[in-house]
């Protein structure tokens, strides 16, 4: 029994690092594969502690919280709730299927690859769990750059291109991000996320911040029209590379949609909501129909997960319960099943070189175990009664349709065109007369063993549900309950930052010590070292 | 006991498809015989059922284990009413005659094993819909008959050339591949409709389960009622579900393709059972709407019933004119069923027409669904067998089959007899029901209607089973039987077996046909009237029955007549009056492109939407991407530059060559793929300078 102190999010965190500073050692190719392998799988063992989740509470669990930077408040502050801990548990788990779907894929410059993986699964588990903002930021930014490297490095023909695209689109987001970061800090007086979820700013601030934050989250989701690097990186990255970006990093937007935009500037979410709406619809049926239209089969997927992306980002700003538990549950699953149709379309490309439709026909007569995985994925991602589809995406409707039924028609509008292009799919790459596929192998054990996890994921989240509802229900509930009590700013909310800015500061408190004031003092501590920095303004 | 049969119902089917594969490794006759053996004890379960419906005071019976409990509440359970009792046997049993034809048709096929797990999949999930106590349970076994139904019907999905249909040259073919996709696209149109629709009564019951919805409809029928319009609303999605299932108008035109599937499957699915759910499930939800205009005083739910009643009749007539043309001999059936299946839609939708017709119409149109799914599957059965014999799927490349398969011709004749309404056959009885619950909702239009459709019906009858069994050999005929060693004959035992024994099926209802409809009507008046307390008051009919069964007798005469003259004994020729009026021929013409529905719809829906697809993907992409990613980038970059310029002039006095570049923006993009990454953070640190110099201003 591991003791109750045991920093298991660290060590979920720097397992990987650690693991990748080890990889520098190992010289030959096999060697390294195995040992990421079995660092994929120790991470994976690592995951257990989070068994103890408690599923009653809506606060902040495994927290972890130290003094980083006195001066400037800033913290080592970890901790999980029902939102994030499931994004964590998709990415710890997708770490060995990479290693495995890259393991004939990649041929050169592996040590480099694999510390690349394992770079990223350090970030993306460091962004789920931080909890302080500049914590956050860098791993938001540390992410990048193994990204980068997976598409720029290991890419296809037009890597550049599609890397610095994808660099530049995202860099110009968090930059925004950065903004945001800087003006909290500014005003609130703390870096720390949860007590500016505490805090009511006036509603200009929050609107400006809102949407400096939804930029940076909207690059990353993508939303229309900001998701044209999305296609461009998928096709150029490695499978791997596929499978990270639309599996965890597309879902960081989304996450902090969830984390920051609603509990930090619950009013202007509110104010915002109908763009986001508007944005988020035009990204489901411009994306589906975007789709339908590909002969690219990667591009194909990526402009399905411009679409799925938007029904998550649509449940998040109808601000219901059951919209918000479908987009969390949605994210969860559009990472399993555009994961692994990510890795169906590398594997078919190992064979015969090609992603293009047209160049791999009638595929069920050579490969019929491939046929099934794809048509049992195509229907995961149609939403189909008994995969994880189905319960994500009924969610998120219900929830859509108590908030407005004409969304809800659109949606549905959505999810049609989202059955004519997997159908399109399907019917071409498997079904007719079979002229493509003749000599090559089926599914070998390698590609076995990374695609029967996640169906075995698509089946026990499509029929047995209630246990991941259940995981996220106290913090969703949470969540919307402060959302209600704020989305109206209170009058005076305004003018109590104003107020707390002009005040005198006291004197400098160490706001972690023991003896430390209650958390009150916090902003205005903060405000101290701001007031100094800033030439003092007249009245 | 009695609900564990219900439970059973729904656990063998699924235990035979997870056994199939195992069997198959000890052999394919075993796996065969299993496959049967388990849709027999289905029928057998479900069979033992039936006392129920004679004991008093049991029905309904439910039973539920909570699947969901956050944030709704789901169960997965099972109702038993008069209603999914009576559905639940005809699937059960039909179905397992129809395995059993199968041990003869499919035999030898390679791909036997997909065959017999997607048949029995499709059992477990047509019973699961029609079992099911809950919307979303329903519309799970809903949505999985439908991909089963994709499944069977892309069976050959390897399109082959001989499993092709449509035609014959020069008219165009469909591969099965194709025809699998179509429908499935087609039906689920209707599917998520009517998901709309459950959620939005979901939004006001809180409640997905059936019988709650029953009893709480006092309170949130009319709650829906207060927003005008939506009742109307909800209607049309729940009823776009039944209308896309049972292939009725606007969305019939997916059942004619789905015929490429093998012929045992055609008359399960596309015949017997799955079609039928969207009549079982207008069934289910007539209580609700009925109570909305009878008791709640709701008028805006009457629309439910006149769009199920006029969808119903116009399908009927739709249909059945184009079975009068067609030449393949399933298509001919498909048509038929389209129409037949129109109704018993008509019926349900009378039923809500006036207090005294809800129990006879609901009545007419389970009773013609029963009897229906009886004669419908001997009849695609029967023409599986045929088809097989000859070599060819056309009618015309048939004729005096009668003496080759003297069995088949006697057991597809009785189901004719009955499809045509001869007394005293079970078509008759039902068919009757279903006249004289329209023409005592004294809508003389609708009733003008299915007369016609009665006609044609009789009409399209007479005219395949004379081109099949009668008149001269044709020439594709000839060659065939000119063969050494031709095929043209009954096929294997139990094929024949199946088909005899549905024969023997459909006489002995229709000897039983009057009792089996009273005793019908009043095991729906206990559903309805006593166990759900709906208003009714008794029927008191206005017309005789002798006047409907003589204008029932009498269309039928008008159509069998002619064909008559026309097939069986060729006194008159088909062939000159074709030629001799050019009105013929253009009618013709429209009833053999269906109207035209089919390739307006192809033209809008599958060539529209892709080539509005491709020009998005291609030009309006390509233009957001170029907005996004040319022009933003391309306004900060001169920025950028033009500081870089300034910077590089104060300093050297030199313009390099990169600053004119920038005078075309569109270049930019190459500017910026050139990898100087530092510009672009320099860039961005500026706007990131820009955004919180506004913000510090806000909030000062």
């Amino acid at each position: 029994m591991l003791q109750a102190d045991f920093p298991v999010l660290s060590a979920l965190i720097f397992f990987p690092l650690l693991a990748a500073i080890a990889l520098v050692f190992v010289r030959k190719d096999e060697t390294i594969r195995m040992v990421t392998l079995a660092a994929g799988v120790v991470e994976c063992l690592l995951l257990l502690p989070l068994l103890g989740f408690d599923l009653s509470t809506a606060d902040f669990q495994f927290v972890e919280r130290h003094v980083w930077i006195a001066a400037w408040n800033i913290q080592y502050y970890l901790g999980i709730d029902g939102i994030s801990v499931l994004m964590i548990v998709l990415t710890v788990l997708l770490l060995p299927l990479c290693v495995l779907c890259s393991w004939s894929y990649i041929g050169r410059r592996v040590k480099e690859f694999h510390i690349c993986l394992l770079l990223m699964t350090t970030a993306c588990v460091g962004v789920f769990c931080a909890l302080d903002f500049v914590l956050f930021y860098i791993f938001w930014e540390a992410m990048l750059v193994p990204m980068f490297l997976l598409i720029a490095v290991w890419g296809g023909a037009r890597r550049r291109y599609a890397s610095i695209k994808f660099f530049l689109y995202t860099l110009a987001g968090s930059t925004l991000l950065l903004v945001a970061i800087v003006a909290f800090f500014i005003a609130g007086g703390t870096f720390s996320i949860p007590d500016l979820m505490s805090q009511n700013f006036g509603l200009p601030f929050q609107q400006l911040t809102f949407l400096a934050m939804a930029l940076a989250f909207a690059v990353k989701v993508p939303m229309f029209p900001f998701h044209t690097w999305l296609p461009a990186a998928h096709v150029e990255a490695p499978t791997a590379g596929s499978v990270l970006l639309a599996s965890i990093l597309l879902k960081m937007g989304t996450y902090g949609f969830l984390r920051f935009c609603i509990p930090i500037t619950p009013a202007a979410s509110e104010f915002f909501a109908p763009l986001m709406i508007v944005l988020a619809v035009i990204s489901i049926i411009y994306g589906s129909f975007v789709a339908i239209g590909q002969q690219d089969m990667k591009k194909l997927i990526a402009y399905s997960s411009v679409a799925h992306m938007g029904f998550v980002t649509l449940g998040i700003f109808v601000f219901t319960f059951q919209g918000i538990e479908g987009a969390i549950m949605h994210m969860v699953n559009h990472g399993i099943i555009t994961g692994a149709m990510f890795m169906l379309v590398g594997l078919l490309y190992e064979r015969s070189h090609s992603r293009e439709i047209e160049d791999n026909l009638g595929l069920s007569r050579h490969l019929p175990i491939y046929m099934g995985f794809l048509l049992l994925f195509s229907l995961a991602a149609f939403g189909f009664p008994g995969t994880n589809g189905f319960f994500s995406k009924l969610l998120v409707l219900i929830g859509v349709f108590e908030a407005s039924y004409f969304l809800g028609v659109l949606f549905i509008i959505g999810l049609l065109l989202g059955l004519a292009y997997l159908m399109r799919l399907l019917l071409a790459v498997g079904w007719g007369t079979p002229s493509k596929g003749a000599g090559w192998q089926d599914i070998n054990a390698r590609e076995w063993a990374y695609l029967l996890p996640l169906l075995a994921f698509v089946f026990y989240l499509g029929l047995a549900p209630g246990r991941a509802l259940n995981i996220m229900g106290p913090s969703i509930e949470n969540l919307l309950h402060n959302f209600e009590q704020h989305r109206q700013v209170s009058d005076n909310a305004s003018e109590d930052i104003l107020r707390t800015w002009r005040q005198p500061p006291p004197a400098l408190i160490d706001p972690l010590a023991k003896d430390s004031p209650n958390a009150a003092l916090l902003p205005r501590t903060a405000t101290l070292v701001v007031d100094h920095a800033v030439t003092p303004r007249t009245n | 006991m009695d609900i564990q049969l219900a439970w059973l119902c729904l656990t063998l089917p699924l235990l035979g498809v997870l056994a199939t594969p195992l069997l198959a490794r000890v052999g394919t006759t075993v796996m065969t015989y299993g496959a049967v053996f388990f849709s027999f004890l289905t029928a057998l379960s479900a069979v033992m059922m039936l006392p129920l419906l004679f004991t008093a005071d049991v029905l309904p019976l439910e039973s539920k284990i909570l699947w969901l409990s956050t944030p709704i509440t789901v169960t997965f359970g099972v109702l038993l009413d008069p209603l999914s009792i009576i559905v639940a046997n005809v699937v059960a049993v039909i179905s397992f005659f129809i395995m059993v034809y199968c041990i003869g048709y499919m035999k030898g096929d390679p791909a036997i094993m997909r065959f017999w797990m997607l048949m029995n999949a499709f059992i477990g999930s047509m019973l699961l819909l029609v079992l099911a106590d809950n919307l979303i349970i329903l519309f799970i076994g809903w949505k999985l008959v439908g991909l089963c139904s994709y499944g069977l019907i892309g069976f050959y999905y390897r399109d082959e050339r001989k499993y092709w249909i449509g035609g014959p040259e020069p008219n165009a073919y469909d591969k099965p591949s194709a025809c699998g996709v179509k429908a499935f696209i087609v039906t689920s149109v209707g599917d998520m409709l009517m998901l709309g629709g459950i959620l939005i009564v979901y939004f006001y019951s809180r409640t997905f389960n059936i019988l709650e919805l029953y009893q709480t409809a006092p309170q949130w029928f009319p709650l829906m009622a207060e927003t005008p319009w939506l009742i109307v609303l909800v209607s049309i999605l729940l009823i776009a579900g039944p209308v896309g299932k049972s292939a009725q108008f606007p969305l019939h035109e997916w059942l004619p393709e789905a015929m490429s599937g093998p012929g045992p499957v055609s008359a399960l699915i596309h015949a017997a059972t799955m079609v039928k759910s969207g009549v079982f499930l207008i069934a289910r939800f007539i209580p609700i709407f009925y109570y909305g205009y009878w008791t709640a005083g709701v008028e805006e739910a009457m629309y439910f019933f006149l769009i199920v009643a006029w969808i119903g009749a116009i399908t009927a007539f739709l249909a059945a004119s184009q079975g009068l043309v067609a030449l393949e001999l399933k298509k001919v059936l498909a048509y038929s069923t389209v129409s037949q299946i129109g109704f018993m839609m008509l019926a349900m939708g009378v039923a809500g027409f006036s207090q005294e017709l809800l129990v006879k119409g609901y009545m007419a149109g389970t009773f013609h669904l029963v009897s229906h799914a009886m004669f419908k599957a001997c009849l695609f059965l029967c023409a599986g067998t045929v088809i097989h014999a000859v070599h060819s799927i056309y009618i015309h490349e048939m004729g005096a089959l009668r003496k080759f398969l003297p069995f088949t011709w006697l057991f597809m004749g009785l189901a004719t007899l009955s499809l045509i309404g001869v007394p005293p056959l079970p078509g008759f009885w039902s068919k009757e029901a279903v006249l004289v619950a329209t023409l005592e909702s004294q809508h003389y239009l609708l009733f003008t209607v299915v007369i016609v459709t009665v006609v044609f019906t009789a009409f399209y009858s007479t005219r395949y089973f004379g081109m099949i069994f009668h008149g001269q050999a044709s020439d594709h005929l000839r060659k065939e039987t000119d063969k050494p060693h031709h095929h043209v004959g009954e096929g294997y035992l139990p094929q024949t077996f199946a088909c005899g024994i549905l024969a023997v099926g459909i006489v002995t209802f229709g000897l039983l046909g009057p009792k089996a409809e009273h005793a019908l009507y009043s095991l729906f008046n206990t559903q309805l009237v006593t166990d759900l307390g709906m208003a009714t008051k008794t029927f008191t009919p206005v017309f005789s029955t002798s006047l409907v069964v003589a204008l029932s007798i009498g269309s039928v005469l008008i159509g069998v007549i002619p064909a008559y003259l026309f097939y069986f004994s060729r006194t008159w020729d088909v062939n000159a009056v074709y030629e001799r009026y050019a009105f013929i021929r253009a009618v013709h013409t429209f009833l053999w492109n269906r109207w035209y529905i089919n390739a307006l719809f192809n033209w809008i829906f599958v060539r529209g939407v892709m080539q509005a697809a491709r020009a998005v993907a291609d030009k309006i992409e390509v233009a957001v991407d170029g907005a996004i990613n040319k022009k933003i980038p391309a306004g900060v970059f001169s920025v950028a530059a033009l500081s870089n310029w300034f910077d590089q002039k104060a300093i050297d006095g030199v313009v390099d060559g990169t600053a004119t570049n920038f005078q075309n923006t569109g270049s930019a993009l190459s500017q910026m793929l050139s990898g100087k990454i530092q510009d672009y953070l320099a860039v961005a640190v500026v706007v990131a300078m820009l955004v919180g110099g506004v913000t510090w201003l806000m909030i000062r």
